[in-house]
């Protein structure tokens, strides 16, 4: 069975790190990117089955990214937001946009790979 | 004039005399100095960016191997356990250089404010198997106060327990910065750590701290606070305001006389705690206190202890309250106990800023005004009231939104003493009765000088209506008397008035109009009209005729229809009726639509040979057959398993047993009557033989006939076969044996017409099935050559009769 691919945005490279790991041993195919340009460029290559993506990130926010994922590529895969507490306004923003969960920081990964199975097996 | 007016350059300053060499060397030194600097700040710069740089290098290198720790479960398989014990090697070796320990304790840190759960448990758990926080503890020694500040967090963040005893004594470090850090480890890291420092500490606790304490307490899972009340005693006066607003957001509402005493407290914002607690807990027992502390305190507590009265107070309290609104105050003030007041007794005080008074406004003489009179009296004083106030606030500062004549209850009670006496007020609605209307609109009289006779007022449960229906009985009764109002109320009602009076002006004008119309009448002349009438008539049987001429005289025209074996049903949906010339072409059916149609059109079905026997057999039956033919039916369709087949023996069988209901009695005559009309004496003898093994009824009568020919052989073998058949028929029947004897007609009808009421065909067929076994029965006894079941059946025995016949002549 083909692994579903992930892309995951996160500017913070430990915790980049420890998500991927987790979300690889969970049997995901993940691709990593630290900064928006990276995840613009790997998204014009290819559209994964679901993106994980911070709020903060340098060159290309989260918001952006949802923005240029629902508006220029028309594509409706599933984002998964991750903010930081106290960033409600954002995720408001987000939920706008067309992000369709969000999880804030410190984040669980046990509760990240739950949301992540949830919104695939709704895509599917 | 002109050395007046001219400037002199008067030299002030003079410049010192420099020497060019010491320029030179200055400038080289500092050139020098500069090129130094510049120097160190780039090899410093290059080496903490070489620093970070293999920082990062070390932190991606290890960040893998952390995540592998932290996820490691005991379920992992052989290979992963293999790499586990490999990186726990690796790791080990690592701790052994500083550099490494320090990037590792800075990864599991970052991590630890990134991530939640299970996974941090797992984080911490490694720090402390790792034994970082040894290093942590070293910190704690340092001579450098922000060293000592950050092992203090290394140990709160990584909850390290053991390290309380070491943390306690930074709870009055002269360091605000490390006192701090130690106040939130000590709180954090044990639940007795708040009790500690709510004793021990003698610094001030900042706003801040004081937040960041009750957030940390806040999430501090399963904490379980201690009773608060305790440290309301402190000398330290930060220390009673966090316990006051720890017993606030614990809301342990035990001590109610300490925060009663606190609101004579020095500190204002300890009294101002002390009133939050106070009205979170409904203490009501304060309100004299903060009557009492009111006056000495500042506007801004002022406004609290009135928002504390207006909660906790009743109305004993609005006296106090009413003083304050009387007071020189600020108008803050005031108006929140204006506010209190209200807040206490709804309305009690109403709006009086820019309300205009309703005394001037004149009401049309047309409207009346009810609503006024409606309204309670005491509302009615209070307004009367708040105009009076009005009319004080006038006089003073507009920046005063209320000022209320406060005795308002006297104000009251005064309206009222003013007032008519009840009873009096009572009688409002009876109508004020005038000598005459002119007196009173010359003023001459005054209306309440006005003699008024009351009468007693009964009341009764009656309507209106019933009560307007007693009144006008009760006037016709004294109009007549002696004529109860019994006896009468069966009349109408009738007004006296006249009609005029009781129509209005514009009715009354119709009503002349009406009058006033000029009728003309005209005269008809019958004989004039009979004959248009008549042209009339004439005129329309003239057009129809004229149409049905038009009709008859349309040329019809007729096309031949090619009728194809395949598609004739088709060719005759469109058979073409003669129609006008004009409109044919478009109502031509195209080729389109006749498809459409041939595809809806069921196609014929073709039989093979054997079904088309079949089905001529049973087209035979139903033209030939009778009851007998029923057992071979039923028998054929048990065997039959084609629907359309099936269907068809249904119907044969249905037509049959039609014939047989509809039997009116009417002569049947026998089968072999026209046989025995064209053959000679032998095959008159066989046939006869025949009779008896299939005959019935009418082959009785025919018997009963031929006993009568002019052969002897013929006629004994009639009376034989006669007696036989009569035998066997009554075998089937006996019950009606001797009736059908007797009675040819009753002998003729078919023992299965009796049973014609069932319609339903399986019980026929069960009757048939038990006939054709008796039948079978008896053609067994005389011998006859009926092996099959078709042979049982008349048909089969007529077509195989010829064979017979030839079989006899041929010996």
């Amino acid at each position: 069975m083909d692994k579903k691919r992930l892309l995951l945005a996160e500017d913070d490279e430990l915790l980049a790190s420890l998500l991927n790991y987790r979300l690889e041993k969970s049997g995901y195919q993940v691709s990593l990117s630290n900064n928006g340009k990276e995840v613009k460029d790997q998204l014009g290559k290819e559209m994964p089955d679901l993106i994980i993506s911070d709020i903060m990130m340098p060159y290309f926010s989260g918001l952006e990214l949802i923005d240029y994922v629902r508006n220029e590529l028309k594509s409706k895969t599933p984002i998964i937001i991750i903010s930081s507490a106290g960033n409600e306004e954002n995720v408001l923003s987000a939920f706008d946009l067309g992000a369709n969960d969000f999880i804030s920081k410190p984040v669980s990964p046990a509760e990240l790979i739950v949301r992540v199975e949830r919104e695939l097996a709704k895509n599917q | 004039m002109l050395e007046k007016l001219t400037y002199k350059i008067i030299p002030l300053i003079s410049v010192p005399k420099i020497h060019t060499d010491l320029l030179w060397d200055l400038t080289i030194l500092f050139m020098g100095l500069a090129i130094v600097i510049l120097t160190t700040v780039f090899y410093f710069r290059k080496k903490l960016t070489a620093n970070s740089r293999k920082v990062q290098e070390k932190k991606k290198e290890l960040s893998p191997m952390v995540s592998e720790f932290i996820f490691y479960s005991a379920e992992a398989s052989k290979e992963e356990k293999h790499i586990y014990i490999e990186h726990k090697i690796f790791i080990r070796e690592l701790l052994k250089n500083d550099f490494d320990r320090n990037v590792l304790t800075s990864i599991l840190l970052d991590l630890r404010k990134d991530v939640t759960g299970e996974t941090q448990k797992q984080l911490i758990h490694l720090y402390k198997n790792l034994g970082l926080h040894e290093d942590a503890y070293k910190k704690l020694n340092s001579w450098r106060w922000h060293i000592v500040a950050k092992g203090i967090l290394e140990l709160t963040q990584m909850q390290v327990t053991d390290s309380y005893q070491l943390v306690v004594r930074f709870i009055n470090s002269k360091r605000s910065v490390i006192r701090k850090q130690a106040e939130i480890a000590i709180v954090s890291l044990k639940d007795e750590g708040i009790s500690y420092f709510l004793d021990n500490t003698k610094y001030r606790i900042s706003e801040w701290q004081q937040l960041v304490l009750l957030e940390v307490l806040r999430n501090n899972k399963g904490f379980e606070p201690p009773r608060f009340k305790a440290w309301l005693t402190s000398k330290n006066k930060h220390v009673v305001l966090l316990a006051l607003r720890l017993i606030k957001h614990f809301k342990q509402n035990d001590a109610k006389a300490s925060l009663i005493e606190l609101l004579k407290h020095r500190n204002n914002q300890i009294k101002e705690e002390a009133i939050y607690c106070l009205k979170e807990f409904n203490v009501v027992e304060a309100v004299e206190t903060l009557k009492l502390v009111f006056w000495r305190c500042s506007t801004d507590l002022k406004v609290m202890i009135l928002g504390a009265i207006a909660d906790l107070g009743d109305s004993g309290d609005i006296e106090f309250l009413e003083q304050i609104a009387h007071k020189k105050l600020h108008f803050s003030v005031k108006s929140k106990a204006l506010n209190a007041i209200n807040t206490i007794a709804p309305e009690s005080i109403m709006p009086t800023k820019d309300i205009e008074s309703t005394d001037n406004i004149i009401v049309p003489e047309d409207i009346i005004i009810e609503a006024m009179t409606t309204e309670s009296n005491e509302e009615h004083a209070v307004e009367k009231g708040m105009d009076t106030a009005m009319e004080v606030s006038a006089e003073h500062s507009d920046a005063i939104p209320f000022e209320v004549d406060f005795p308002i209850k006297e104000v009251i009670s005064d309206e009222n003493s003013d007032m008519e006496e009840p009873e009096e007020q009572l009688l409002d609605f009876l109508p004020i009765v005038m000598t005459s209307i002119e007196e009173l609109e010359e003023g001459e009289v005054d209306v309440n000088l006005l003699e008024v006779v009351y009468s007693v007022i009964e009341t009764t449960n009656k309507t209106e209506e019933e009560e307007e229906e007693e009144e006008i009985v009760e006037d016709a009764s004294n109009l007549a008397p002696g004529i109860t109002d019994v006896s009468i109320s069966f009349l109408p009602i009738v007004v006296e008035n006249d009609i005029d009076n009781v129509l209005s002006n514009e009715e009354k004008l119709f009503q002349e109009s009406i009058i006033d119309f000029d009728l003309l009448y005209e005269e008809i002349d019958w004989e004039q009209e009979k004959m248009v009438i008549e042209e009339i008539l004439e005129k329309n049987s003239d057009e129809a005729e004229k149409q049905t001429e038009e009709i008859n005289l349309m040329k019809v025209i007729y096309e031949e229809l090619v009728v194809d074996g395949k598609d004739n049903v088709v060719e005759e949906q469109f058979i073409k009726r003669p129609e006008p010339q004009e409109n044919r072409a478009d109502d031509e059916p195209k080729d389109e639509e006749i498809e459409a149609i041939k595809s809806v059109i069921p196609k014929p079905f073709e039989f093979d040979e054997e079904t088309s026997a079949l089905i001529r057999l049973l087209a035979d039956i139903e033209d030939f057959g009778d009851h007998r033919e029923i057992p071979f039916l039923t028998n054929l369709l048990k065997e039959e398993y084609r629907p359309l087949i099936r269907e068809r023996i249904r119907d044969v069988i249905y037509g049959i047993e039609k014939a047989i209901d509809s039997d009116d009695g009417t002569p049947r005559y026998s089968i072999f009557e026209q046989l025995f009309e064209h053959c000679d004496k032998e095959s008159k003898l066989i046939l006869i033989d025949e009779m008896i093994s299939i005959g019935d009824e009418n082959e009785v009568n025919f018997l009963s006939e031929l006993i009568n020919d002019s052969n002897d052989v013929v006629r004994r073998k009639a009376e034989m076969a006669l007696k036989a058949l009569k035998e066997r028929l009554s075998k089937v029947n006996p019950i009606k044996s001797d009736a059908a004897a007797d009675d040819p007609q009753e002998s003729q009808k078919s023992p299965l017409a009796q049973s014609d009421e069932d319609e339903d065909l399986l019980t026929f067929t069960d009757e048939f099935i038990l006939e054709d076994q008796m039948n079978t029965g008896l053609n067994q006894e005389v011998n006859s050559v009926s092996d099959t079941k078709m042979n049982n059946s008349i048909l089969s025995q007529m077509i195989s009769f010829p064979n017979k016949l030839f079989a006899k002549l041929n010996g």
